[in-house]
């Protein structure tokens, strides 16, 4: 049987490779679907606080344009719509 | 708030920070999970907040009621009243129109004219979950199988808790109340759990029901006499398949999300068209409604005796899926379609009682595959109704099926390979992302982190911009 302390430890080593997973995914997501994230924050209401948000997301979105990250999404969607175009033969 | 969106992801990562931050103060973090789920409804449209916060003060004053009272007859003129309360706020909003409608059309037949007064109702989203919830509180108070809460704040929070608020499952008291009150904890296992069910459920809603949906159901059922036989057969599975992949999917995240914040629900979809009866598959389809309906409805019809007649019972039977029909909308195409489910369920019944299969090996494994054919065919036809938006588009879709007119232009490969692979998916064994999760709760972080966050860039990389409401927010 575990201790109770032992079960909070486990608990909170739990909680905390949460944090990691959720920030790894985010820094992936961030990297190489900038062109979502810029999307996205143009959805919103115009106000100061969105302008300056569409204003950040353009330009990091930029950087990862000169990096080459943005290339991977299209990279992965054109063989998916290649074969949503394609028809039985007639 | 839809969950495939950056604003849940955010709210999301605020709500786990929180919620785990506030781990042994169990009344700051419910106050904290009351919030963010009144956050989360509010979102949609704030001012049905009340309903919701009514909704929820008429369950726990009853509640409070049938807990002082130890006499039988005043518990149940009490629970006649909730239960009454309840309906009656649900059928405002639900059919209000419909009934309207039908008995202006009714008035007319007759040669009557009258002005009735027409309003406007929005159907508040979730209306029929939380009502649903409040329901199995009162009665499994007034049953004797759960207690009074000792808070309305725990009332409160079961019947807004936003994992499950806008489209089940539809939890019961009895499962979620004890969680509220006990030390949380996260789990390896549960935490990996969480995130391949969240996985799951993305993966079925934004990629499979979105394509099914919009290559091939929503243009075939917007206008069926425009299509060949063949697009018809495979747009009619593809909705089948659709509803399915989009309901437990919102499930599947539901669930997910809620065992991220410590709290287990059950599985509300169990591989529903691997079923070989249409009883089974609704044992397996939409486990909490249908159990629901079982303990609420069924039960109610039935009365107290257990041993029934059978002619009760197929009576019984009937009216459950009848108005099951009707909870999921107030038309004549959902009676249709309930009406369909309750017969073939006692036609199915009557037959296992009064007849005997041969017993000859090759028919033992036949009548499996028969009995496989027969149930989602039953299903998916029916579903003909279920999709249709009035009875024009049904008759339509079946004329035109059955005028075997050439060609083949919507049910293209991709379509086939996302119907014959969700169906085949359905026999794979029942714990099989259980043991997924048993493999991925020894990655190391970093590599979950990897693995979750790349999963979710295929995602988005292929699946549409912006995602479309879940088929059951409607209901």
């Amino acid at each position: 049987m575990k201790t109770q302390t032992e079960q909070k430890a486990g608990h909170r080593r739990v909680v905390i490779r949460g944090y990691v997973v959720f920030a790894v995914s985010i820094a992936l997501l961030l990297v190489f679907n900038s062109a979502k994230l810029r999307s996205a924050v143009r959805d919103y209401p115009a106000n100061w606080a969105t302008d300056r948000l569409v204003l950040a997301a353009d330009e990091w979105h930029g950087w990862m344009g000169r990096l080459g990250a943005d290339q991977l999404a299209p990279g992965l969607r054109a063989p998916f719509e290649a074969f949503r175009e394609w028809r039985w033969p007639s | 708030m839809l969950f495939p969106t950056l604003e849940f992801g955010l709210f999301f990562l605020l709500v786990y920070a929180a919620s785990w931050a506030l781990r042994d103060r169990l009344l700051p973090r419910k106050l904290l999970l009351l919030a963010a789920s009144y956050f989360f409804y509010g979102y949609w449209d704030w001012r049905f907040l009340g309903l919701l916060a009514l909704s929820s003060a008429l369950n726990y004053l009853a509640g409070a009621a049938l807990g002082r009272t130890a006499d039988k007859r005043r518990a149940k003129l009490i629970v006649t009243g909730a239960v009454s309360a309840n309906l009656i706020i649900l059928g405002f909003f639900k059919y209000y129109g419909f009934f309207l409608d039908s008995l202006t059309d009714l008035l007319l037949l007759l040669g009557i004219q009258r002005d009735l007064p027409l309003l406007e109702i929005i159907l508040p989203i979730g209306i029929s979950f939380f009502t649903f919830q409040g329901i199995s509180y009162v009665v499994d108070l007034y049953r004797g199988q759960i207690k009074p809460v000792a808070s309305p704040l725990d009332l409160f929070l079961y019947i807004s808790f936003f994992p499950q608020l806008v489209a089940g499952p539809i939890v019961r008291a009895s499962h979620f109340l004890p969680q509220l009150n006990k030390t949380p904890t996260l789990g390896a296992a549960s935490f990996s759990y969480g995130l391949i069910l969240i996985l799951s459920g993305l993966f079925k809603k934004t990629i499979l029901a979105h394509y099914l949906a919009v290559d091939l159901v929503d243009p075939v059922f917007f206008s069926p006499s425009d299509y060949s036989t063949l697009d018809l057969i495979g747009a009619h599975y593809a909705y089948a398949i659709q509803v399915y992949l989009d309901f437990s999917g919102y499930s599947d995240i539901a669930i997910g999300v809620a065992a991220l914040l410590g709290f287990r629900f059950r599985k509300n979809f169990d591989r529903p068209f691997s079923a070989i009866s249409l009883a089974q598959l609704w044992q397996r389809w939409h486990i909490s409604l249908s159990t629901w309906l079982r303990d609420y409805l069924y039960r109610a019809l039935r009365g107290e005796k257990k041993e029934s007649s059978v002619l009760l019972t197929y009576r019984n039977m009937f009216l459950t899926m009848l108005l099951g029909g009707l909870w999921h909308g107030a038309a004549w195409t959902f009676i249709i379609w309930g009406g369909i489910h309750g017969l073939a369920l006692v036609a199915e019944r009557h037959i296992k009682r009064h007849v005997h299969w041969p017993a000859a090996a090759w028919q033992r494994h036949l009548s499996p595959v028969i009995g496989w054919f027969v149930t989602f065919h039953v299903f998916s036809l029916a579903a003909i109704f279920f999709r249709s938006p009035d009875m024009h588009i049904a008759t339509s879709y079946f004329s035109s099926m059955l005028a075997f007119s050439p060609g083949i232009d919507r049910f293209t490969p991709l379509m086939l390979v996302l119907v014959s692979g969700v169906v085949a998916v359905q026999f794979l064994p029942a714990n099989a992302l259980e043991r997924l999760a048993a493999r991925g709760q020894s990655l190391p972080a970093v590599l979950m982190g990897l693995i979750f966050g790349s999963a979710i860039m295929f995602m988005e990389a292929i699946g549409p911009e912006g995602v479309a409401p879940f088929i059951y927010f409607q209901f």
